[in-house]
């Protein structure tokens, strides 16, 4: 069975490190997890049988296919932006469909995730960032929901 | 290169951003039911013991997965919870007095898992009480007053068995002693405190879920939301005849469930434990266009709480479930609209200006879920007069064969007109007038009403 750590416990385990590496799979209750935050211990995951630890986001499903969809005025450069942080990270572009209504730009691609060099939360925050930047609402969602929305 | 055309429409695409983005569409609840009926032990610390190791060791991530599916599917999960079997049943076994350790117990728990509620200090005396059953509920007003996270439930009655009018005249008093000794804080200590007619075994909803007796060692059940999305289909459609705004709400609901479904499916996966059911409900929060009550409105009442509200009412609600039910392989818990005051911001408005009554909510607790829900009353209202409201609901789900439920403040010193302020998701609501005519004499009868005709069914 897979270990619990409780806040008490790591606690105890802590003393004075400031960096405690865990077997995968390990639950860390979100006690804990705030009391490692707050005292600035590094919580690490170490697959058992190789030696270098895995990030925590790692062990995220893997997502093969999902939608970015870009909404707001339109200007020169949205494809270009919203294609070079893809690019940047390895995702391929599967299909692009855009409408421009009066003023008012959409844009919806399927993206390939298979080889992306990021994980799908950090991807979506770097979309949202760029979003920001130049005032779009750039969304990241995964294929499923559309798939289980419209698809009986 | 191989071009993969555009498998979905792109008005189906942007309809979904717009639910999430615009129309606060959300999973309300994931709540990982667990029994305890393992943690039985003589000894109350040893049983305390047992129940806390187990929540910890089969909820420990349950916020962590929470979270992870909100990034993965970005859509926001806005509760992560867990319900227990009903405590008394496990409390029985020790020859304690006084139950409330465990409730002390069941908020470390939570605090340790980081979920902000966990329901099952609960008792189902519908026929009557065993003695672990009486010193549970005898313990409630100190467990709801004194810890932050914990919930109660009681069941006063079923369609099979009828309703134990002693147990209904005890929750008057309850009730009573909680809000009086959560005083301070306007009686908030109600607002975590369910009494039920038929209460469902998996009902993911707070405050009255717990983990029925019938269920597995673990489940975990998905409470959907979406009030804000209907709305707008509603808001989008002035002149459709109410056939066609039915079937536009079917349409939504569908949509909504399905949601609820892959996400459930998703957490039951990476937590490990099995799927139990997607709960179709309508559940509103105070944000703004988050309303059931608006809904109503943009149905074309003037004010919820004007006439035709309960047909239209009936409507929503039957839409709704006609929707979700093909959606999901399994629906359950409470599965209906909900009819909150506080948690509601356009039912406290129709409060607040005369529209909205306890007998009209009443009347529409007939045809929805659940009952009477987060409705603020003065705080002097006679123990005997709470009972009776509770009989009234109670009876409502006897006969019709549903699920009715009573949660209701007597806010201290407070009378019709003021508001009262909960916070959160709880929201605020103004103190409604409850009758002045008293039921005395008729609750303080005692005894059990007989089970209904329809309870013959076999």
């Amino acid at each position: 069975m897979r270990e619990v750590i409780t806040k008490a416990k790591l606690e105890k385990m802590a003393a004075d490190r400031k960096e405690i590496v865990f077997p995968v799979g390990t639950i860390l209750t979100q006690a804990a997890r705030d009391w490692a935050r707050e005292k600035g211990i590094k919580l690490g995951f170490l697959r058992e049988q190789d030696s270098a630890p895995v990030r925590e986001a790692g062990k995220e499903k893997e997502v093969k296919r999902a939608i970015v969809t870009v909404l707001g005025y339109d200007r020169v450069g949205i494809i270009a932006a919203v294609a070079g942080v893809l690019a940047g990270v390895n995702v391929n572009i599967l299909d692009i469909s855009q409408t421009v209504l009066q003023d008012f730009f959409s844009m919806i691609m399927i993206v390939d995730l298979s080889q992306c060099r990021v994980d799908f939360a950090t991807l979506r925050k770097m979309l949202e960032d760029k979003g920001e930047e130049m005032e779009l609402n750039i969304t990241l969602q995964h294929e499923d929901i559309f798939r289980y929305m419209h698809r009986v | 290169m191989w071009i993969m055309p555009l498998p979905y429409a792109p008005e189906e695409i942007l309809e979904t951003v717009r639910m999430v983005e615009l129309e606060n569409l959300d999973i309300r609840t994931i709540t990982l039911g667990i029994s305890l009926r393992d943690c039985a032990d003589s000894n109350i610390k040893t049983v305390g013991k047992k129940i806390y190791e187990k929540i910890v060791r089969t909820a420990g991530n349950l916020v962590e997965v929470g979270e992870e599916l909100e990034r993965t599917y970005g859509i926001p999960i806005i509760n992560k919870r867990v319900a227990v079997t009903p405590v008394s049943l496990v409390a029985e076994s020790c020859d304690e007095e006084d139950y409330y350790g465990l409730a002390e117990v069941l908020e470390e728990a939570a605090q340790e898992i980081g979920v902000n509620f966990i329901g099952g200090y609960a008792a189902l005396v519908h026929k009557g009480f065993t003695a672990g059953d009486l010193k549970l509920i005898k313990s409630i007003p100190r467990a709801l007053s004194q810890t932050e996270r914990v919930c109660a439930a009681v069941n006063v009655g079923t369609t099979k068995a009828g309703i134990n009018m002693e147990a209904v005249m005890m929750m008057g008093e309850v009730i009573r002693e909680t809000a009086e000794l959560s005083a301070e804080r306007d009686g908030l200590g109600c607002a975590k405190l369910v009494v039920f007619c038929n209460a469902p075994e998996d009902n993911p909803f707070m405050a009255g879920a717990f983990h029925g007796v019938g269920e597995p060692e673990c489940a975990l059940n998905v409470g959907v939301s979406g009030p804000g999305v209907i709305l707008s289909v509603v808001r989008n459609h002035p002149d459709a005849d109410l056939g066609t705004l039915a079937t536009l709400i079917k349409q939504t609901a569908f949509k909504i469930t399905r949601m609820g479904e892959l996400i459930g499916r998703a957490a039951s996966a990476r937590l490990n434990v099995p799927f139990g059911v997607v709960d179709l409900s309508l559940a509103p929060t105070p944000a703004i266009g988050d309303s059931v009550a608006d809904i109503l409105e943009a149905m074309g009442l003037e004010r919820c709480g004007a006439p035709g509200r309960t047909a239209a009412l009936a409507i929503l609600n039957d839409a709704v479930k006609k929707g979700g039910a093909m959606a999901s392989s399994y629906v359950g818990g409470l599965s209906g609209a909900f009819i909150p005051v506080s948690e509601d911001a356009g039912m406290a408005r129709a409060a607040a200006e005369g529209a909205l009554s306890i007998e009209k909510l009443e009347a529409m607790t007939c045809i929805c879920s659940v009952g009477l829900d987060m409705i603020v009353i003065p705080g002097d209202t006679p123990v005997e007069t709470i009972a009776a409201i509770i009989a009234d609901e109670a009876a409502i789900g006897m006969v019709n064969k549903k699920t009715t439920g009573v949660r209701i403040i007597p806010a201290p010193g407070k009378v019709p007109g003021d508001y009262v302020e909960f916070g959160g998701l709880l929201g605020r609501a103004p103190v409604m007038a409850v009758s002045r005519y008293s039921a005395a004499r008729f609750v303080r009868r005692g005894g059990r009403i007989p089970a209904p005709l329809q309870a013959l069914t076999n």
